[in-house]
Formats: structure tokens, C-alpha cells, sequence
């Protein structure tokens, strides 16, 4: 009898095993690309599940590579978040597909995924130089507003709030701000505008700006500097609507990025119409109206922070979208044209504090203005183009030269 | 696939040994607190659940496979996981028998793990059984003898899955009777 279950125990132990299969495949990963199922969308599709291909990440295991560092639950220094990267748990099957095992790999393997996309967009651009790479990413960080994200210029770190936990097993709601690729490609671009306009404007005057977010902040934010070193000067008028051009620009790279105008909204969800870029292009704010918003302080939302500057960055957002819609260029994809754009507004930033640092102590700048640096004696604009353009100026009767001339 | 032919013969041998060292056949049931590693590295996440063992024991040595099956699931809409996590692990135990009815031990196991996780966003979801990846563990315990072929442990253990790279670890309790 003994012998008998020995032998079963022997035969079953090894056939169990036997037909686990230990080793067999290894997956796709000899071709350079790795690939995660996300929550993904292409070209303002809606979010669905994709296999997602990563090629700058030599180790699944390890996010850590040429587009990002991405942690997890972890703290911000004055030299970037403190701790290891994030190693997130998953599951490979068959095919060599990993899946993440918890919510917070998952959110850390979108975040690297979106990077990832962004650093080569900033290479077809030509634009990598200017930043840091690999990016520094944080997700599932106590902040102090959750569902948020921000970029801190001190650390040239993004941010991303932990999600609020409704533990609910729903077959719906907004997507999670670290699977939302433009509102990551928002913040991607405040660092390249600090680098490119806000660091010079900065240095030029005393200020101690540190941080900026995609649509709260409660610590001390350059508006709050702003407040602190120039009370209601002219200084701080123009440092208010730099940052309103900063929020539109950033809204703008959200759009070029995800080819979606509503990116914004398929996270804050209450936000979606207020924040849309689809909306008609209007006339940008006047200067009257500003120092008016400025001076009441109107709108703050909960951490203090003025909803107006994004609400009319958003504008300016419109507006540049209207740009791009209007491109009429042929034998261009639609993401090609989108990214000939944003190549063209970010050269001519590189030029702004030129233009910005004379005038920002002397004269309160139209909201408008932002188009003269980004268009004046540079482009052509069709007519098309220029109408829109022109719509957007018309508060201030202000034209470019560049459309003075051309017939619609 | 020669790699496993040769691990599976290897544990053929194992096995069959303790039929030639006329060792006793042990059953154990047990319940297991899993804490694994969360993906900032420092963090834990808790699961339990019950584990099987069947194996041999003879003078000081054991050896035993014992399966462990953990389910999880997490929800935050839109998002969610669902995961079934399993561990076949082949442990060979010393136990020095200090005392007369109870002793500390030392346990060394390899084995192998999958999970099957089911993801869901918003109305869609995706489930397939993974791919099962290498670990090695190591343990130690206390074992102390009730009746005459009736033993009762506690045990703590870190396991090392090689892919992953990273330590987790768990404690468990479990009753084992020599056939």
C-alpha cells in the first residue's frame, strides 16, 4: 500500500510540474519591444484595452529607462523623488503580453508609455535638448489634491496626486490622470515652457515661483510669489497672463499629443465643455477684464489657484487649434500636421523672452500678444488661419502683420 | 524545453528517494498570510488562504511539495483586477529535534508561481492564464508534535521569484500527519 501511494505521489508531484511548462517562452521581448495591456487611445478614440509596445524600457520588471523614471508612492526632493523606481508586479502570458497585476503598476506602466511616446515626439521635433532625460515621473504621490497633476520646476519633476479610492466595480468613469496621455503631454510641456520662457522671465525680476499644476495648487505657486513681490504692479498683471499663456500652450500640447480636444474633460469630467479646445475661438480676454479678474482674485478654485488663468489659456488653446485645423497642407497626416505645429510654437518660444523681458516692467501686455510671439514674421498663415487669428485678437482691434494682405 | 526534462527528472529522483529511504508519507493542511511587495518596493499587500502539502519525512529531513492559492481583486472605477495567484513550491526541511516534542527548523524550496489576472476597463475585460516563473524560498519555523503522528507549525518564509527580483514574504500555520 505504501508503495503504491509513493508512487502516486512521485508520478502526480511531477506530471504537476511537468505541466506548469517552467521557461518556454520568452515572450517578444528579443525584438526590442515590450508590450503592456493599458487602458489607450489613438488619435481621440475612446479609451479601450490595447496591447501598448514599449521599445525604451530594457526590463519590465524595472521602469526605468531612455523616455522616464517613474516611482511609486514616493516623496519629492529638491533633486527629484527619493526611493527606487517603480517595480511593478505582473502577469506575462502566452503571447508575452504583460499585465499588471495591481492598480498602482498599472497606472506607473501608462505613465512610462505616454513618456515614452512624448520623448520621441520630442525628437521628431528636435526639441529633446531641452530637457532632462529620462523624465522624472511620480504617481500615486500624497499631494495634497488628489486626481492631479502637476509639474515642479524645482525638482523638473512631474507629479501625479494618488487617486481617490471609490473601491466601486463600475463600468464607467473618467479615465485616471495617469492613463490621460494629453493631460501628461500638458504637464511634459511646462517644462519646456520654464526652461524656455518662464526661467529667463523669472531671472530677469525677484521671484520664487516652484511649482505649477495642470489645475490646482495649494504651496506657494509663482502667482503666489507674484502677489508677494508686486502686489498689483504691472509685474504682476503680466506674470498672471504669462501663466495663462503657460496653462493654454500646455493645453495645446495636450492636444497635439492625444489629437483629442476634450483630453482634459475625459478626466475632469465637470470641466469637459469649459476646457474644451473644440470650442468656436472667441476674443481672448481684454486687458481691462484681466486686471479685473486679477484684482477680485475671482475664481479660485479649491487650493487657490485662479480657474480663470485656465479658462483663458484655454482660449488661447482654441485658438491655436483653429491654427492647425486650418492647415491646409496636403500629404500630411493629421498627426504630422499637428506636430508641425507645435515644432513651429515651441522655436518661436525659444524666442519669447527676448521679446517678453523688455516689456514685462513697462506696459500691462494684451492677452492677445501671445500670438504676435508666436506668429509675427515668422509663418505664413493662410486665410483661413488669419480669420481665426482674427476672431481671437479682436478685443484688442490688434492684427498680426503677418495676415495683413492675405485675401480671404 | 531540455532545461525542464532535466528539472523533472531531477524531482523524479527526489521523490522516488523517499520511497528507498523507506521515509513516512506526509499530508498537511495550512493557512497562509502572503505579503507581497508592492511596486514602490517598500509597501506590502496582505492576501490570504489555505495550502495543501504532500511529501515525506525521515529521521531529521522533510520534503514536500505544497500548493497555495491567492485571490485578490481591486476596483477603482473605471479601473479593476481581479487575480488568482498560484505556488507549487518543492520545500526541503532540517529539523534538528532539539526537544522531545518540539523544534525549530530551516526550510529551503524551489518552485514556481502564475497568476491569472482578469482586467476590466470600464465594460471591458481581459483575462488570461499566465505564464509560470521560477522562485526560490527560504523559511523558518517551529514544529511541535501533538499526538503521536500528528504535528503542528508555524513557519515564516521569504520567496524570491527570479524574473521579478524582489523579496516577499509570508507566515503561515499548518497541521501535518505522517501516513
Amino acid at each position: 500500500m505504501k508503495t503504491i501511494i509513493y508512487k502516486v505521489l512521485a508520478w502526480g508531484s511531477t506530471l504537476m510540474l511537468a505541466f506548469l511548462g517552467i521557461g518556454c517562452d520568452s515572450g517578444n521581448e528579443s525584438s526590442g519591444k515590450i508590450r503592456f495591456l493599458l487602458p489607450w487611445s489613438e488619435e481621440a478614440s475612446t479609451y479601450n484595452l490595447q496591447e501598448v509596445a514599449i521599445s525604451t524600457l530594457p526590463d519590465p520588471y524595472r521602469l526605468k529607462g531612455k523616455a522616464a523614471e517613474v516611482y511609486v508612492n514616493s516623496y519629492v526632493s529638491r533633486h527629484g523623488f527619493v526611493g527606487d523606481v517603480a517595480k511593478p508586479n505582473l502577469s506575462k502570458v502566452k503571447n508575452g503580453l504583460y499585465i499588471p497585476a495591481d492598480p498602482a503598476s498599472w497606472l506607473a506602466i501608462s505613465v512610462y508609455a505616454h513618456f515614452e511616446r512624448l520623448y520621441l515626439m520630442d525628437r521628431r521635433l528636435g526639441i529633446e535638448d531641452n530637457l532632462r532625460w529620462p523624465r522624472q515621473v511620480g504617481v500615486e504621490i500624497a499631494t495634497n489634491v488628489a486626481d492631479k497633476a502637476s509639474y515642479y520646476p524645482g525638482a523638473d519633476v512631474v507629479v501625479v496626486g494618488r487617486r481617490s479610492k471609490n473601491g466601486k466595480k463600475l463600468k464607467k468613469g473618467p479615465v485616471p490622470v495617469s492613463m490621460n496621455g494629453g493631460i501628461l503631454a500638458h504637464e511634459h510641456f511646462h517644462a519646456h515652457f520654464y526652461k524656455l520662457v518662464k526661467k529667463p522671465l523669472m531671472d530677469s525680476i525677484p521671484s520664487t515661483g516652484q511649482r505649477h499644476s495642470t489645475e490646482s495648487d495649494s504651496q506657494s505657486s509663482f502667482t503666489d510669489a507674484c502677489d508677494r513681490y508686486f502686489g498689483s504692479s504691472i509685474l504682476r498683471y503680466n506674470f498672471e497672463l504669462v501663466e495663462a499663456w503657460n496653462e493654454g500652450l500646455a493645453d495645446f500640447w495636450g492636444y497635439v499629443y492625444s489629437g483629442n480636444s476634450y483630453f482634459i474633460g475625459e478626466t475632469l469630467t465637470h470641466r469637459r465643455q469649459v476646457r474644451s479646445l473644440a470650442n468656436a475661438v472667441k476674443p481672448l480676454t481684454s486687458i481691462e477684464q484681466l486686471s479685473s479678474l486679477i484684482a477680485h482674485g475671482a475664481g479660485r478654485d479649491i487650493c487657490g489657484r485662479p480657474l480663470w488663468i485656465y479658462e483663458r489659456g484655454t482660449e488661447v488653446a482654441s485658438a491655436l487649434r483653429a491654427v492647425v485645423e486650418a492647415d491646409t497642407e496636403k500629404h500630411i497626416s493629421k498627426t504630422a500636421q499637428r506636430e508641425k505645429w507645435a515644432g513651429h510654437i515651441l522655436s518661436r518660444l525659444a524666442l519669447a523672452p527676448q521679446i517678453l523681458v523688455p516689456l514685462v516692467g513697462k506696459e500691462k501686455l494684451s492677452p492677445d500678444f501671445i500670438f504676435s510671439v508666436l506668429f509675427e514674421d515668422h509663418l505664413e498663415l493662410n486665410a483661413e488661419q488669419c480669420k481665426e487669428i482674427a476672431v481671437a485678437m479682436n478685443s484688442s482691434g490688434s492684427s498680426l502683420r503677418v495676415c495683413r494682405g492675405v485675401k480671404p | 524545453m531540455t532545461k525542464n526534462v532535466g528539472q523533472v527528472w531531477s524531482l523524479i529522483i527526489l521523490l522516488l528517494w523517499g520511497h528507498f529511504a523507506s521515509a513516512q508519507v506526509t499530508l498537511a493542511i495550512g493557512y497562509n498570510s502572503r505579503f507581497e511587495r508592492a511596486s514602490n518596493d517598500q509597501e506590502f499587500a496582505e492576501t490570504r488562504a489555505p495550502s495543501f502539502g504532500v511529501g515525506y519525512r525521515w529521521n531529521h529531513w522533510q520534503m514536500h511539495v505544497e500548493y497555495q492559492t491567492h485571490y485578490s481583486e481591486a476596483y477603482n472605477s473605471p479601473l479593476g483586477l481581479e487575480r488568482r495567484y498560484e505556488e507549487l513550491v518543492l520545500w526541503g526541511r532540517y529539523v534538528p529535534q532539539f526537544f522531545e516534542r518540539w523544534s525549530p527548523y530551516i526550510a529551503l524550496g524551489v518552485g514556481a508561481y502564475r497568476d491569472r489576472v482578469k482586467a476590466l476597463f470600464r465594460d471591458q475585460s481581459f483575462s488570461e492564464q499566465g505564464q509560470p516563473e521560477w522562485l526560490w524560498g527560504g523559511g523558518l519555523g517551529f514544529e511541535w508534535q501533538i499526538f503521536n503522528d500528528w504535528y503542528a507549525e508555524l513557519e515564516t518564509r521569504m520567496a524570491y521569484p527570479l524574473v521579478e527580483r524582489k523579496l516577499d514574504f509570508s507566515w503561515g500555520i499548518a497541521i501535518r500527519y505522517s501516513l
